[in-house]
């Protein structure tokens, strides 16, 4: 007996020992932690939504067709299959014009939207990696003119709102005849009417899209190339090899991982996109779970766990491709100089070329909000054509008291209106909160994860906070709508700053995983040595070291906290924060007041982010995941 | 001031055995090496003495205090052992200056006992009861000042690490360490980042500070002439396994086995395979080079039989040791390279008793008129100080040094034969040294 319960007893003694070792390092206890918390923020919501899409929900076609329905009785009084079973198996009746047609609720609800999403999400990524792609070569590569301000510009697309290029879409080619609504500006300037395949639906959703996301492919291709020992193609122009078999079979293997990177990210980025589609009028999986929310809750709930799937499935192919054999490591330290391209005088038509496309991309934009804020109606610029005065107002700025005529519905001006300057506070208050939460875990994940590189955990946390990255936006918001609504948090800044802390959380880990995994393990155990506690290694020589990185990790979710609408957009009332006021104005017909918030907006992010950038040297580009 | 015993340590990741069961016993104020090729564990048996790493099983005591025991639970962490370390790479914080980077860590020292010297250096008596404290801005201005005179380095104390040259680094990095007083210096490769001119300054100076200091060193290294020339002791290390631990000479002279006679000296020990039996008068008389008779004269006589009952059973002893996982790392004998101008065939067939490796250092290869043997020059590479010298035989090329400089033309014919009873004779077997002795030609 006693021989055989000492080995026990010694055993458990040495666990307990290991997970006291274990335990009092700082980094361990702190993986341990935040392990739990995250597998909990980022899985339980994911767990309501499944569980919604059975729930009865009061109103909806669910309870009515309990009533009829006896066999739902199965599941017990709270639960029912009629969601599952309605939208897979039953067929909708509906008059076109004199004749019924009979489709199926799935074709309707769910094929239709789930081709349209696949479909925008494979032509953005094609876009954008074939735009931002060429855009990086030509400019690490190549004698490109202009490329400081060309690669500044560039990005403009991705700082700004995401609605920013739909709306001027709109506001460049729509027109009374084709579209109905207002005329844009082509049809004002140039009696020009594009086709209506040009104007909504899949091809500007993709093109829009694409140009949105071309900066991602842009910092992630560009860092490598940036990066990319001239000699790896040097050593192939020596052996006397083509150019072009230089390029494919020496360049373009070396920048693969960048792409697929690329091709993850903006594939559920894409997906997830809610405003875009809405306002070029295509029917998605986002827009469509908005558009049947009320009436089919339970049913909208199950394409957000479609959504979901996609965004799990995304996640193993990031898996798959990333770890290990192909990723190459292209910085070599030696060879400073890299080859540079000469485009002869080809030169300048692609810079023009480019000049001119961020002209449309990241100027055009700002002016075209600009302009909207002084037109006295929507689409009516006629100043053009008959000047200034008289044809333009100051109304939408400058109106100080509450007025019903001149189409202002009640509104105060745009510089007096306490409503939109509250809904900004807060804006600022969520991106605040966020940017600190997120900017903090994210920074201690990285940490940790760097100091437990073979440790299954740390791989395990670092999985989990990057999940919420390649989840959908609006899957993300629904799991936290329906989670907030559950625990009755539902339109509250906690739930705002909860959601957008899980959703952001991977920009800042990812930044702080990147540069802390270039940072020696001994520059921190010369410190350990000396018997310097924990949080003054943090703060004294960890944190001042990496302090870019770590304020890029900061900078990212602030920025993209405060244009943020897909994800927050289910979860609080509209006059919270500045971007659902601005879908208000939208409904209310007051594009003005939304083309002046979305000019103050982009402006503020814009100065912002170059403010930073010259103060600290931080910049998005390596939030995002490029070198820079 | 400090002894360090290591018994039984072995660290493991799954089945990969980094350090299979060493024990090791460093005296106090011994300047032991760790000698051995890349990831042979190395690296891995210092970070485990300092407590950045943890053992999987073992014991060791720093200065008569168990730092760690698997068996009783105790697991002292690196910042309460009181040592210092000093990294390859020097690891200075990049963000401080100079005198920031000395400073910081005696900032942070709150303990009973402290004083200061005159000179300024730090007294520790972590047995003093009484109220702790930390030190003051003077006490710390006086020890940086001890540290920073040691090495040179007054000059350059409010500049930032980014601003110094390597050997300015290694210096810094080195004040900081000795700064806190550590009872043992632990260094890693802290040479390799210099280049060779810089090396041999610092080596030198390594040599002085030990003596000055008084403390214990450990000092990793892969380089066998850093190890020869600064250690009291080298602890040679293959694949996780101790290979031998005694001074150097002894290293050199006599090898325990044809890994470590291989890896010691520069150039490398000639290796020859030989074939026969011991004769009654206790010689081998043996085959060698393809056909020349030879007889091997051991210093002191070996009884064969017995020798290779002992061997086995150390062999068997170690196999038999109990390992919770799979080794991975097999320990297969050492693969000793002998030098030939075309590469030939390995001989297939089972190796017995008869078989044997013959070890003659290239200082005992000589050059005359009469040697029995007969080569040619096939290449030679003279310094100034020396010459060396390749010379074929056969298919063999055998390693020589001759002092001054002597010039060879290649192609030339030269005799030569070896001198002097500081040969080595391994069994072939197993790889292990029988005994040393004279190689004389027949």
């Amino acid at each position: 007996m006693t021989t055989a319960a000492a080995p026990r007893a010694g055993s458990f003694r040495r666990t307990w020992n290991r997970f006291r070792t274990y335990i009092t390092k700082p980094q361990n206890a702190i993986l341990l932690a935040l392990g739990i918390i995250l597998t909990i923020t980022t899985i339980y919501p994911m767990i309501t939504i499944v569980r919604d899409t059975v729930r009865i929900h009061p109103g909806s076609i669910d309870t009515q067709e309990r009533a009829l329905d006896s066999q739902t009785e199965v599941l017990g009084s709270t639960l029912t299959t009629y969601n599952w079973k309605n939208l897979f198996t039953d067929t909708i009746t509906s008059r076109v014009g004199r004749e019924r047609v009979t489709q199926s609720v799935a074709s309707i609800y769910l094929w239709t939207p789930l081709i349209n999403s696949v479909l925008i999400s494979v032509f953005a990524c094609f876009g954008a990696i074939l735009y931002g792609g060429v855009f990086a070569y030509l400019v690490t590569r190549t004698n490109l003119k202009f490329k400081k301000y060309l690669s500044s510009i560039f990005i403009f697309p991705y700082i700004m709102p995401q609605w920013t290029l739909a709306v001027m879409w709109q506001n460049l080619f729509n027109s009374n005849a084709v579209t109905g609504g207002n005329d844009g500006l082509f049809v004002a300037l140039f009696n020009v009417y594009m086709p209506k395949w040009w104007c909504e639906g899949l091809f500007p959703v993709s093109v829009v899209l694409a140009i949105h996301y071309a900066p991602f492919a842009y910092i992630l291709i560009g860092g490598i190339f940036r990066n990319m020992d001239a000699n790896l193609e040097e050593a192939a122009t020596i052996l006397n090899t083509p150019k072009w078999k230089t390029f494919f079979r020496v360049t373009l293997p070396l920048v693969r991982p960048a792409i697929l990177s690329t091709i993850l990210l903006v594939f559920s980025s894409a997906m997830g996109s809610y405003p875009i589609p809405h306002y070029l009028k295509l029917s998605t999986l986002s827009t469509q779970y908005v558009g049947m929310s009320t009436n089919r809750a339970g049913q909208a709930s199950i394409l957000a766990v479609i959504m979901i799937l996609f965004g799990f499935l995304i996640m193993i192919v990031n898996q798959r491709t990333t770890s290990g054999r192909k990723n190459f490591t292209t910085v070599t330290g030696k060879s400073g100089q890299s080859s540079v391209v000469n485009l002869g005088p080809a030169k300048y038509v692609v810079s023009a070329l480019f000049v001119l496309l961020t002209l449309f991309t990241g100027i055009l934009p700002i002016i075209l909000f600009a302009i909207e804020t002084f037109l006295p109606n929507p689409g009516d610029y006629s100043f053009i054509k008959y000047g200034i005065s008289g044809h333009t107002t100051t109304k939408w700025w400058l109106t100080a008291e509450n007025v019903t005529e001149n189409g202002m519905y009640g509104q105060k001006g745009i510089l007096y209106n306490q409503d939109i300057w509250n809904a900004f506070a807060g804006s600022f208050f969520v991106a605040i909160c966020c940017a600190l939460l997120a900017g903090t875990i994210g920074t201690l994940i990285g940490y940790c994860v760097s100091k437990n590189r073979r440790s299954k955990w740390a791989a395990y946390v670092n999985n989990m906070a990057f999940l919420p990255y390649l989840m959908p936006s609006l899957a993300v918001g629904v799991a936290f709508f329906v989670f907030g609504s559950g625990v009755g948090i539902y339109n509250t800044f906690l739930l705002l700053i909860l959601a957008g802390v899980v959703k952001y959380i991977p920009f800042a880990s990812r930044s702080a995983l990147n540069s802390m995994m270039q940072l020696s393990g001994e520059i921190e155990e010369a410190a350990i040595i000396q018997d310097i506690p924990w949080w003054k290694r943090m703060t004294q020589i960890i944190i001042p070291i990496q302090k870019t990185s770590i304020i890029s990790g900061f900078l990212l979710p602030f920025m993209t906290c405060l244009r943020e609408l897909t994800l927050f957009m289910l979860l609080c009332g509209q006059g919270k924060i500045i971007t659902t006021m601005l879908g208000y104005f939208d409904e209310m017909g007051l594009y003005a007041f939304s083309s002046g918030i979305n000019l103050i907006l982009i402006i503020l992010i814009l100065i912002f982010n170059t403010l930073v950038n010259k103060l600290t040297g931080a910049s998005i580009d390596s939030g995002i995941g490029g070198d820079s | 001031m400090a002894r360090i015993e290591l018994t039984h340590v072995t660290k493991r990741w799954g089945g990969f055995y980094a350090v299979d069961d060493l024990s090791l016993l460093i005296d106090d104020n011994a300047f032991v090496t760790l000698l051995g090729p890349s990831g042979c564990g190395k690296t891995t048996t210092l970070r485990m003495i300092a407590g950045l790493e943890t053992p999987t099983t073992g014991k060791i005591v720093i200065d008569g205090v168990t730092v760690f025991d698997s068996d009783a639970g105790i697991n002292i962490p690196a910042n309460k052992r009181r040592v210092g370390f000093l990294f390859q790479n020097y690891a200075l914080w990049p963000n401080m200056t100079v005198y920031q980077n000395i400073a910081f860590g005696l900032s942070n020292i709150r303990e009973a006992g402290l004083s200061v010297t005159a000179e300024g250096e730090l007294i520790r008596n972590p047995e003093a009861k009484g109220e702790a404290r930390k030190l003051t801005k003077e006490e710390i201005d006086k020890i940086v000042a001890r540290v920073s005179a040691i090495v040179k380095i007054q000059p350059f104390m409010e500049r930032y690490p980014g601003e110094l040259s390597g050997g300015q680094q290694q210096r810094v990095a080195i004040a900081r360490t000795l700064a806190p007083s550590p009872r043992v210096l632990f260094m890693d490769e802290p040479l390799s980042n210099l280049d060779a001119k810089l090396r041999l300054e610092m080596r030198s100076e390594l040599q002085r500070l030990h003596l000055s200091t008084g403390s214990t060193f450990v000092y990793v290294t892969h380089d066998q002439m850093e190890a020869m020339t600064l250690a009291t002791r080298i602890c040679l290390i293959d694949n996780g396994v101790l290979q031998q631990y005694d001074e150097p000479l002894t290293v050199y002279n006599r090898p325990n086995n044809t890994f470590v006679a291989d890896f010691v000296g520069n150039p490398a020990i000639n290796f020859m395979n030989a074939r026969g039996t011991q004769q009654a008068d206790g010689s081998f008389r043996v085959k060698l080079l393809d056909g020349y008779e030879a007889s091997f004269i051991p210093n002191e006589k070996v009884d064969i039989d017995s020798w290779y009952a002992a061997a086995e059973k150390d062999i068997a002893a170690f196999r038999a040791k109990e390992r919770p996982a799979e080794k991975t790392n097999k320990d297969v004998p050492f693969k000793y390279p002998i030098a030939t101008v075309t590469d030939t065939a390995e001989e297939k067939r089972e190796l017995d008793r008869q078989d044997w490796v013959i070890g003659v250092r290239p200082e005992f290869i000589r050059i005359s008129e009469d040697g029995p043997i007969e080569g040619e020059v096939f290449s030679a590479m003279p310094t100034g100080m020396e010459t060396t010298v390749r010379i074929r035989v056969g298919n063999y090329l055998l390693t020589g040094v001759v002092f001054g400089g002597v010039t060879y033309k290649i192609g030339q014919k030269v005799r030569i034969g070896f001198a002097g009873d500081g040969a080595t004779l391994f069994s072939r077997v197993n790889g292990r040294l029988v005994c040393c002795g004279e190689v004389r030609m027949a």
